[in-house]
């Protein structure tokens, strides 16, 4: 197998081994599915949703979107700022590998179990709920795509800048939480007095929010969003790069 | 030709100089200690010979090459254990050894690695549940995993209990006689003058002398030192006028008489002339210790010493 193979196995093996991390992950969203689910108001049409019920794509975005910030803002740059703390990032420098293929590794095992804890929700919901699958699959899929590489390019951010675990769960939470309340989880934007749902709507997780929901609902993702998304990615992934330390 | 080559190594962080004209070289086959207090630049130097640092002047070549322009060359033929580095403590021993082994190109046989370092019984063990010595094994199988041509070894036994310290000198011939050359990071004189076939003793970010542990010895004036609590009140300075006799101390009732040649007969017998007999007698050959303070002042290191000792 390539060093790349291996290691993305092994820190997969590393991630179930420490399960409360992929428990939660996995769990969690079928349990905001249901809290949300058993509220009766939120399973009928909604005005504000355009005659949609809240559950039908707002709530399942809702859930999209704190999975892959809980998985790209807490548990990814808290590995990152652990494995740099105890030289284990030092440590790949000095064999053939760049310590680089570790970083690659860990986004990839993050974006599989994002993967993994979706497609659970989408079955989930659709069984207890009566939820539609996302109607615009391709665009779905682009903008999981998008809002997963923004949010961990962001989380590589943290990951750089914290100088220690306990910085990065510090930062990951205080990041999170502002961006997910402009993005409108707590609020939907549309309810937000202007300005606050413009700026919400471009957000990076506003940005993703609006992605989701729109192909779910069954529509395209508005051309607007998944550019910002792109544009996300790529400026967090430079700040990333300029600004990662090995030691 | 040398394997290792490190001419005027030069290192400053800020105000503070980490080395100072830095020159040694490590031939094919040796273990070639680096000897020196904490904080001595003897990490700075290694770090620099693997790469992982960037010196800001000097030149070094490792087996003819340019530790940081053939970076990814010298790393499938440097094997390296880190001090202070870990790996995930869920991480089991064999998982360890089989990806390590994935990031070379020919990499040798981890599950012989894992007989051969005593590793067998703990290949399903978690790498945060393992003894000290087993870690440092582990890490000495993890740095020999590529076939490398040289380890480079940096405190390779601080925080092992003195049982496991012993076993790992004894692993660490044992790369020797493989034909891997060694460079081994210490601050441990009994370790230094056990293993290695040269030393380069370094003092506040320079080196204070290069040679083999008995050469190092006999440069700090060799010789033996005599110890022992006088019957009668016996004059420092007619002891000190004995041939051979370099130096006379007192700690408390004990009288410490440092010197060359035959010390042992010569005192005794002039307490004998004297009818003074001495008790508790000891003697003991300089060590390597005795040279490392003399190297590197003594009035620090002394008093250091003595500190300990209370």
């Amino acid at each position: 197998m390539s060093a790349l193979g291996k290691l993305t196995f092994t820190e997969s093996k590393l991630m179930l081994r420490d399960p409360s991390t992929a428990i939660m992950t996995l769990v969690f969203p079928l349990f905001l599915m249901t809290i949300f689910g058993i509220i009766p108001g939120f399973r009928k049409p909604y005005d504000g949703f355009g005659g949609a019920a809240v559950i039908d794509t707002f709530i399942p975005g809702v859930t999209v979107l704190v999975v892959l910030s809980v998985l790209g803002l807490s548990v990814m740059p808290v590995y990152l700022a652990t494995y740099r703390e105890r030289g284990i990032l030092r440590r790949l420098a000095t064999t053939p590998v760049s310590p680089l293929l570790l970083l690659v590794a860990q986004i990839l095992v993050n974006a599989l179990l994002a993967v993994a804890s979706v497609a659970l929700l989408i079955v989930f919901a659709r069984i207890a709920f009566g939820v539609r699958p996302p109607g615009e699959a391709v665009g779905f899929a682009l903008a999981f795509l998008l809002s997963a590489t923004t949010v961990l390019a962001l989380g590589l951010v943290i990951g750089s800048l914290a100088a220690s675990s306990k910085a990065a769960t510090a930062i990951g939470l205080a990041v999170m939480f502002p961006l997910l309340f402009l993005a409108g989880v707590w609020t939907p934007v549309e309810l937000l007095p202007e300005p606050l749902s413009t700026i919400g709507e471009v957000t990076p997780m506003g940005a993703a929010l609006q992605a989701v929901r729109d192909s779910w609902g069954g529509t395209f993702p508005e051309p607007l969003h998944l550019v910002l998304l792109a544009v996300y990615t790529a400026v967090f992934s430079g700040i990333a790069a300029k600004t990662f330390r090995w030691e | 030709m040398s394997i290792i080559e490190v001419e005027h190594l030069e290192k400053r962080y800020g105000d503070h100089v980490a080395l100072r004209d830095v020159s040694f070289t490590v031939e094919q086959g040796e273990i070639f200690g680096i000897l020196g207090r904490n904080g001595a630049g003897k990490t700075t130097t290694v770090e620099c010979v693997e790469g992982l640092r960037r010196p800001d002047s000097g030149r070094i070549s490792v087996l003819g090459k340019d530790p940081h322009r053939d970076a990814s060359e010298l790393r499938t033929k440097v094997g390296v254990q880190l001090q202070e580095s870990a790996l995930p403590d869920n991480m089991k021993v064999w998982e360890a050894l089989d990806l390590y082994s994935s990031f070379h190109a020919n990499p040798a046989d981890w599950r012989g690695l894992l007989e051969e370092w005593g590793l067998a019984e703990k290949r399903n063990a978690r790498f945060g549940k393992l003894s000290g010595g087993q870690k440092q094994r582990l890490f000495i199988a993890l740095a020999l995993v590529g076939n490398p041509s040289i380890a480079v070894l940096d405190e390779l036994t601080t925080g092992l209990d003195p049982q496991a310290r012993r076993e790992t000198w004894g692993l660490v011939q044992r790369i020797r006689d493989k034909g891997v050359t060694v460079l081994l990071v210490t601050h441990f004189m009994d370790e230094a003058e056990r293993l290695c076939d040269r030393i380069a003793v370094f003092d506040r970010g320079a080196i204070a002398a290069i040679d083999t542990p008995a050469g190092l010895i006999s440069r700090a004036g060799g010789g033996q030192r005599v110890s022992f609590v006088p019957s009668a009140p016996v004059d420092d300075a007619e002891l000190a006028a004995l041939p051979g006799v370099t130096s006379v101390e007192r700690d408390g009732t004990e009288v410490s008489v440092r010197g060359t040649g035959d010390l042992l007969q010569v005192l005794t017998t002039a307490l004998a002339r004297k009818d003074v007999v001495p008790t508790g007698l000891r003697a003991d050959r300089a060590g390597l210790e005795d040279a490392f303070l003399a190297l590197t002042g003594e009035q620090a290191a002394t008093t250091e010493h003595e500190e300990a000792r209370r």
